[in-house]
């Protein structure tokens, strides 16, 4: 069983390949037990694959993931938990067994019971546990699959743009949620995410990642309850985005899905360049 | 004039009902229910007025009243029941070893590649066999025997349920499995939750299809080589001319195989209540 509090994670020399393609290329990163950090990027800049790195469901071509001051390689039972773009419920089974399978075990006793209700409590589900996915909405699905996430108080949440499905209140009351979870069970957060002001509502510190690597880091040192539209966040948000956009500008496009920001609409394409620059550690 | 400031006013006071999900010309449940069962009941008065006319000679279609009569007749010298429970005890046992090795093969192939360079080819070849082709060779392998018809019948529903067992698996969704992964599922867990709940529904589809097959066969069996059953019993009927009862017995092996196919049904509303395609009662 997880005890509370989070547990730092450490990536040395972490590279991982696609065939002749480098995604991941000697990526060094550290993050601080309880940090909530935000990974921005383009379409293709290898951020997804860091997180399912980092919860074991790829292996890496060079370098490790470390977990905890001890070392814990990663993926080590039920202290990493992953959240992904879909909900990914099982449909057959209904909201409660849906977040018991976050338990890990095969059967359930009085207290995987109470984890469960308690997890349900957290998202406002608790008078939905006998209800199929099938009828709850889409931001109800994704309050599940966060339940399901926490319900064995993992030390480290990855989030793989959990929110990206959703429609923008759903969005900013998700965001709410899980600053209020991140606050109260104090895991370390990875989030992985396409849209600037979400990383900067919930991030301490923001990287940018591009070809593989960090190409920017970024503290965020705002108070919190964080409020949307503020100044502050304005003004990071235009750093990171000229950051972004100057790396377009730069011939070192990655991807092609380009970088949407809800903001500006600012859609960049642009193919991979020949010569590219990189910024940050080499 | 007057109408539209009125409509306006209604719709601001939103007493304009709302246009519903269901289309107007939709009839209710228990009209569209009225109405299925009213055609098959005014074929069957049709039926019995053209034999009482003399339009139909009861040697052509003997008259439903004729039916009925056979049917008791038979009821009473206890011929009724023993046929009927012979040919379902055929067919329900033949089923559940076409069906069984048919889940079991297809599960096996479905999650294992070995498995299915092993096996797959050769049940691919051998389904391109006819089985109702075989019967001269079952003949000569188990004569008139119980094992002649529980083989056909298991051969062809073995096929559809093989088959359809493989796809299911197949097509469970390969991001489920991967959330089992991360949730550090282990393999019999992984298969208990995700992947045969994913199966089932076309492993369904298959025994309905199975369903089919299995009636087929048995009545091409029975006819051909039996000394009891529901087609045995058809056949000696028609050595006496006896038409009613064999218009009886087809009408019994229609009625068995609506009640396989109910019993299907209400197989598929109980395991598959989350989904909403198969739910009873609409949305819950």
């Amino acid at each position: 069983m997880s005890g509370t509090g989070g547990l730092s994670v450490t990536a040395r020399g972490l590279s991982k390949n696609f065939g002749p393609q480098k995604v991941i290329d000697d990526l060094e990163l550290h993050v601080p037990a309880g940090q909530f950090l935000a990974i921005v990027g383009r379409s293709g800049c290898g951020k997804s694959t860091l997180l399912r790195l980092l919860c074991g469901l790829e292996t890496p071509s060079g370098g490790a993931f470390w977990i905890g001051d001890g070392g814990l390689p990663s993926a080590s039972g039920g202290v990493v938990r992953m959240m992904f773009q879909e909900p990914r419920l099982l449909p057959w089974v209904s909201v409660a067994g849906n977040v018991q399978v976050g338990l890990g075990g095969s059967r359930a006793d009085r207290n995987d019971e109470t984890r469960v209700m308690n997890a349900l409590d957290a998202v406002g589900l608790r008078d939905r546990d006998r209800a199929w996915p099938g009828v709850l909405s889409g931001g109800q699905k994704q309050r599940v699959a966060l339940a399901r996430a926490l319900v064995s108080r993992p030390r480290i949440l990855a989030l793989d743009e959990p929110l990206g499905a959703l429609d923008a209140l759903t969005r900013i009351e998700m965001q709410e949620l899980i600053e209020e979870v991140w606050l109260d069970q104090g895991f370390t957060g990875l989030l992985v995410t396409h849209d600037v002001t979400e990383a900067l509502m919930l991030a301490d510190r923001v990287v940018l990642i591009e070809h593989g690597a960090i190409a920017f880091d970024l503290e965020v040192r705002l108070p919190r309850p964080r409020r949307h539209g503020a100044a502050e966040i304005g003004a990071l948000e235009d750093e990171l985005l000229g950051r972004l956009l100057r790396h377009r500008a730069g011939g070192c496009a990655g991807g092609d899905g380009g970088f949407v920001h809800r903001v500006t609409g600012e859609r960049a394409g642009g193919a991979r360049s020949g010569s590219a620059i990189r910024h940050g550690p080499p | 004039m007057n109408t539209l400031v009125s409509a306006r006013a209604a719709a601001r006071d939103r007493l304009i009902p709302a246009p519903s999900s269901t289309p107007r010309f939709r009839l209710g449940g228990r009209s569209t229910k009225a109405i299925s069962f009213a055609v098959p009941a005014a074929l069957l008065v049709l039926w019995q007025a053209a034999s009482s006319a003399g339009i139909l000679s009861d040697d052509i279609l003997p008259s439903p009243a004729a039916v009925v009569a056979a049917l008791k007749r038979l009821t009473l010298s206890g011929e009724f029941a023993t046929n009927v429970e012979v040919s379902f005890l055929r067919a329900i046992t033949g089923l559940a070893v076409g069906g069984g090795i048919g889940v079991a093969f297809g599960l096996a192939n479905g999650m294992s590649k070995l498995s299915e360079a092993l096996s797959d080819s050769t049940i691919q070849m051998v389904r391109t066999i006819p089985h109702l082709a075989l019967i001269p060779l079952v003949i000569l392998w188990f004569g008139i025997d119980e094992k002649a018809k529980l083989f056909l019948v298991a051969l062809g529903t073995f096929f559809p349920i093989y088959a359809n067992t493989v796809h299911g698996i197949r097509s469970v969704d390969p991001q489920l499995i991967e959330m089992g992964r991360s949730y550090g599922m282990s393999s019999v867990t992984m298969f208990r939750r995700v992947i045969l709940p994913g199966a089932l529904p076309s492993i369904f589809v298959g025994l309905r299809y199975a369903l089919g097959i299995m009636w087929l066969t048995l009545i091409v069996a029975e006819t051909i080589a039996a000394q009891s059953g529901i087609g045995y019993m058809a056949m000696q009927a028609r050595e006496f001319m006896q038409t009613d009862v064999v218009v009886l017995s087809i009408l019994i092996y229609a009625a068995l195989g609506k009640l396989a196919d109910s019993v299907a049904r209400w197989l598929e509303a109980s395991f598959l209540a989350w989904n909403p395609a198969y739910r009873r009662g609409g949305a819950g």
